[in-house]
């Protein structure tokens, strides 16, 4: 019920609405569907708008390729590990920068955002090193660790503000009724403040899931993901190739996308980093 | 010529007909209150009043200019909101001069004015202090000062005191009244409690369903509701069905008596008698009356409740004056007077009897 | 004196808020344990070795060309580095980018949280969904994909070859890495802009109107002083992030100058400095904490005020 101050005239605002959502198709949206043509693409010349003759040969091609069965798997296997292994270590963190005081709380809090801060490259360089040492190159759970650092800020911050938006009342109503803590966190706490637990789970699976520079320096030769991969192919092959690819490599994105669109636009997102 | 005309004001959200048809009109220095329950259409109507809503037909005339077209920033209205009303983040000098400063004033007439309004509200020397430093009823004062300032034709309040508490209310209320007196301003106050704007208004419209029930003084909307709605939305009422007999008589529970002179006479009609509670006598047993019995007995500090159960099952509210004996038990009750509703509109005054057992 | 029964008073009190602070510790110790491992060690090496300590058990640092190694402390490497061009351009290059994808990041998405939360039509809801888009494409196929679209030859250049007008490709120049952070940047700004005008209640923009003011002074003076500490964090983890980035540079940027994380790359890899690398890295990582620094005092000095 918001008065529409914003344009006076009714006519000029649609007029405004149909230009920015075309603009925003068009910035947005446009670049992934010229890429997607590209897929279905055999020869697309310029300046022809569309592919001059379409064909589904590189979908054979890319789904008969060892490299990428091999490279699906690991995705697939290495990104659920990471938000699984995340979401033990940090929710019961994200529990107690909630709920308990301790010192250094703040300091704790924050400082998890070097792990943003510092610029990967040059980290990933210092992991190898030290992965070296201890014969972690090359391997499944090198791979997992080295993922697991971008999903930490997300797996803190936002389910830490879920867990603020549980009203201590609810939490003591269920005490005085006779429940102890253990069952008052998985049967009150947990429930509502899960909808933030789903949007950091989201993140961090993608997060994972699309890591490429330390997957690329701790993995090869060994473990190859699909983001790794990617760059490879668009180096080595002709643009079909990477099109088809892109498409693979971003669907279990847009699942996640139409599953957690409803929480994220509900502004868990920003409540953990508003907190 | 009125200040204000609201013209066959409408307005519709998807199929809910918020306000519909709403004719008003309203003097220069009136204090109207738009009184009703929730969802009645005068929230509605008055944020058509002041901009924030395009009514769908009618037309809004300020000063016989129509203002219809105007957004909020340029209508001769000011309003105090419910909630959120003072800016946190400005101290409140600066918001109260928010609008002068817009209007390019000279700093020193802007500080003239402020210094006036807050002193006018009650809060002279508060310039520096932050709306979390005050309480809520210095945080409507603000808004009121705020208001004031711009001396707007017209001043418009939701419900401005709802969050406060109950004694607070009561003050401000009254204060609130007074500056609207001393200024002259006309002035438009939105409620759903009756008592508030029995105290307070000149004239109180009762709206219902988008429609206006009934305008008048206080004191002939209290004493002669025009309709069933207002007889029971505004004060107590007790309300006891029947039906029209013989006779222009009319049967109500255990009481009986004529129809008013204006009403039809046929028979077979159903009423609805309405009377005050204060209007009811409790007599001892052997007094006249309608046989009864006094169910619970309140004492609400300067007078008591009876709650009285007649031989037929019909429940009556009494108060009775502190020094009148009152107790549990049998008793008989009379009535004064009674309002007599046919069709949901009032028909008249009767004096009813206890009818024939 | 036996039948006493025990009251709560102070020792009970100290002990079960001991309890509580061990175990507060004890949890928020794991993510940071993680932390302190896979980042904050390495990055002592790192630093230690871009001051001229060369580790002996790492291949990876001790083999590389060019090495300068001290017995003690020196700040040789970060001369040089400061000494060489190419450096000095990237770093310019890298603060250029930077600054202009913050502004445009924060413009448009204020942009569009704005149109989102003052227009309720059927054109606002579909940009409520468009603006998230960019959040779940992988930068890799979003970086693949905005070559194929605005790169010489692309689509768009034949667009405009149909309509007679001339192109000039933004790819592989400076402007293509803007548009890249920008394109990836509008999602996380859009929401956390969006969700600060939320907490703004319509009461106060309509106060606001009611005594007079237009859209843009209810902007100025309202909207944009309750809203900045959303504004804080979008550009500082703008800022932060389009720093470090590295997959936008390196396949939408140009040869030279470079974006410090694709020359830190290519130093480390092919011209085999790592020493210079590294420097790179300490380089950029101390502005990204500057800027660190700004969001910490911005959202404590917030925190403190609303106590």
């Amino acid at each position: 019920m918001s008065p529409l101050w914003f344009l006076k005239v009714s006519a000029l605002r649609r007029v405004f609405g149909v230009v920015l959502v075309a603009a925003m198709g068009v910035f947005l949206l446009m670049p992934l569907l010229t890429m997607a043509l590209w897929a279905f693409a055999q020869t697309w010349q310029y300046p022809s708008l569309a592919p001059t003759v379409y064909s589904l040969k590189w979908w054979a091609w890319v789904f008969q390729n060892g490299d990428v069965g091999h490279a699906v798997f690991y995705s697939f296997t290495t990104a659920p590990v990471v938000t699984l292994l995340s979401a033990v270590i940090c929710l019961p963190a994200a529990y107690a920068f909630s709920r308990l005081r301790f010192p250094g709380k703040r300091f704790f809090f924050v400082s998890l955002l070097a792990t943003n801060a510092f610029p990967k490259f040059g980290l990933y360089i210092s992991i190898a090193t030290l992965f070296y040492r201890l014969n972690l190159m090359s391997t499944f759970v090198g791979v997992v660790l080295i993922q697991l650092i971008n999903t930490l800020v997300f797996m803190t911050w936002i389910p830490a503000a879920g867990f603020d938006g549980v009203g201590r009342e609810l939490e003591e109503a269920a005490r005085d009724a006779g429940a102890g803590p253990m069952r008052v966190f998985f049967r009150i706490t947990l429930p509502i403040a899960l909808p933030s637990i789903i949007v950091a789970a989201v993140l961090a699976f993608l997060a994972a899931f699309d890591e490429a520079q330390g997957t690329l320096v701790v993995g090869l030769p060994n473990i190859v993901t699909m983001p790794v991969l990617m760059y490879r192919l668009v180096s080595n092959y002709p643009e079909p190739v990477s099109a088809v690819f892109s498409i693979l490599l971003a669907i279990p994105s847009i699942i996640l996308l139409l599953f957690a669109r409803r929480y994220l636009i509900a502004g868990y997102l920003a409540a953990g980093f508003t907190r | 010529m009125p200040l204000l005309a609201l013209n066959s004001l409408v307005k519709q959200f998807g199929t809910f007909r918020a306000v519909d048809n709403l004719n008003l009109e309203v003097e220069e220095g009136e204090f109207v209150c738009l009184l009703g329950p929730s969802g009645c259409g005068k929230t509605t109507t008055l944020r058509m009043l002041g901009g924030f809503i395009h009514p769908d037909s009618g037309d809004i005339l300020i000063d016989g200019r129509s203002v219809r077209a105007e957004p909020p920033e340029r209508r001769p209205t000011a309003m105090v909101f419910q909630r959120y009303t003072l800016w946190p983040h400005m101290d409140v000098w600066n918001n109260v001069a928010f609008g002068l400063k817009l209007r390019k004033q000279e700093r020193s007439a802007i500080d003239n004015s402020v210094k006036n309004a807050l002193k006018l509200v009650g809060l002279p020397d508060s310039e520096k202090k932050l709306p979390s430093q005050l309480s809520g009823g210095q945080q409507q004062r603000v808004a009121l000062a705020r208001a004031l300032v711009l001396e707007p034709r017209i001043l418009l309040l939701d419900e401005p005191f709802s969050n406060l508490d109950a004694q607070l209310r009561v003050r401000m209320r009254e204060e609130v009244r007074a500056i609207q007196q001393r200024v002259g301003i006309t002035s438009m106050f939105v409620t759903h409690d009756q008592s508030e704007a029995l105290a307070i208004a000149d004239r109180i419209v009762v709206m219902a369903n988008g429609k206006i029930e009934q305008i008048g003084p206080p004191a002939e909307v209290y004493a002669r509701p025009a309709t069933l709605f207002v007889a029971s939305f505004v004060g107590t009422m007790n309300l006891v069905h029947g039906v029209t007999g013989a006779q222009r008589k009319f049967r109500a529970g255990e009481f009986e008596g004529s129809l008013p002179e204006s009403s039809a006479a046929e028979a077979g009609v159903e009423v609805v008698a309405g009377f005050r509670p204060e209007d009811v006598v409790v007599g001892g047993t052997g007094e006249r009356g309608v046989a009864a019995r006094v169910q619970q007995v309140m004492d609400m500090g300067h007078y008591r409740q009876a709650n009285i159960e007649t031989s037929d099952g019909t429940l009556i509210t009494a108060y009775v004056d502190k020094g009148r004996p009152l107790a549990t038990g049998a008793c008989r009750i009379t009535v004064r007077n009674a309002l007599i509703y046919v069709d949901g509109l009032l028909a008249g005054t009767s004096t009813p009897q206890p009818g024939a057992a | 004196m036996g039948n006493a029964r025990q009251l709560p008073g102070q020792p009970y009190e100290r002990r079960s808020r001991l309890k509580e602070g061990v175990l507060g510790l004890a949890l928020a110790l794991l993510p940071f344990a993680v932390l302190v491992a896979l980042v904050v060690i390495p990055a002592i090496d790192s630093l230690l070795f871009s001051l001229g300590q060369i580790p002996k058990n790492n291949v990876a640092f001790s083999t590389g060309m060019h090495l300068i190694s001290s017995p003690h402390l020196t700040l040789a490497v970060y001369r040089n580095l400061f000494a060489s061009k190419y450096f000095a351009a990237d770093l310019a290059l890298t603060l250029s980018v930077t600054l202009f994808s913050v502004i445009l990041v924060v413009v448009v998405s204020y942009g569009l949280a704005l149109y989102v939360r003052f227009t309720h039509d059927r054109f606002s809801r579909l940009v409520r969904s468009l603006y998230l888009v960019p959040m779940f494409i992988p930068i890799v196929i979003a970086s693949y994909a905005l070559i194929t679209f605005w790169g010489d030859h692309g689509f768009l250049n034949a667009v405009f070859s149909h309509l007679g007008l001339a192109f000039s490709t933004p790819i592989f120049h400076e402007a293509g890495i803007v548009l890249g952070q920008v394109w990836q940047g509008i999602p996380f700004a859009v929401l956390l802009l969006g969700s600060g005008l939320d907490n703004i209640a319509e009461e106060q923009i309509e106060a606001a109107r009611d005594v007079g003011a237009r859209m843009f002074t209810v902007f100025r003076k309202i909207v944009l002083p309750l809203n900045l500490v959303p504004l804080l964090i979008v550009t500082t983890f703008t800022f932060i992030g389009v720093m470090g980035s590295f997959t936008v540079p390196y396949l939408i940027g140009p040869n030279a100058p470079q974006m410090l994380s694709v020359e830190m790359s290519s130093h480390f890899g092919d011209y085999n400095q790592p020493q210079p690398a590294v420097a790179m890295a300490i380089v950029t990582f101390v502005i990204a904490a500057i800027a660190g620094a700004a969001y910490v005092w911005g959202t404590s000095r917030d925190e403190r005020k609303s106590r």
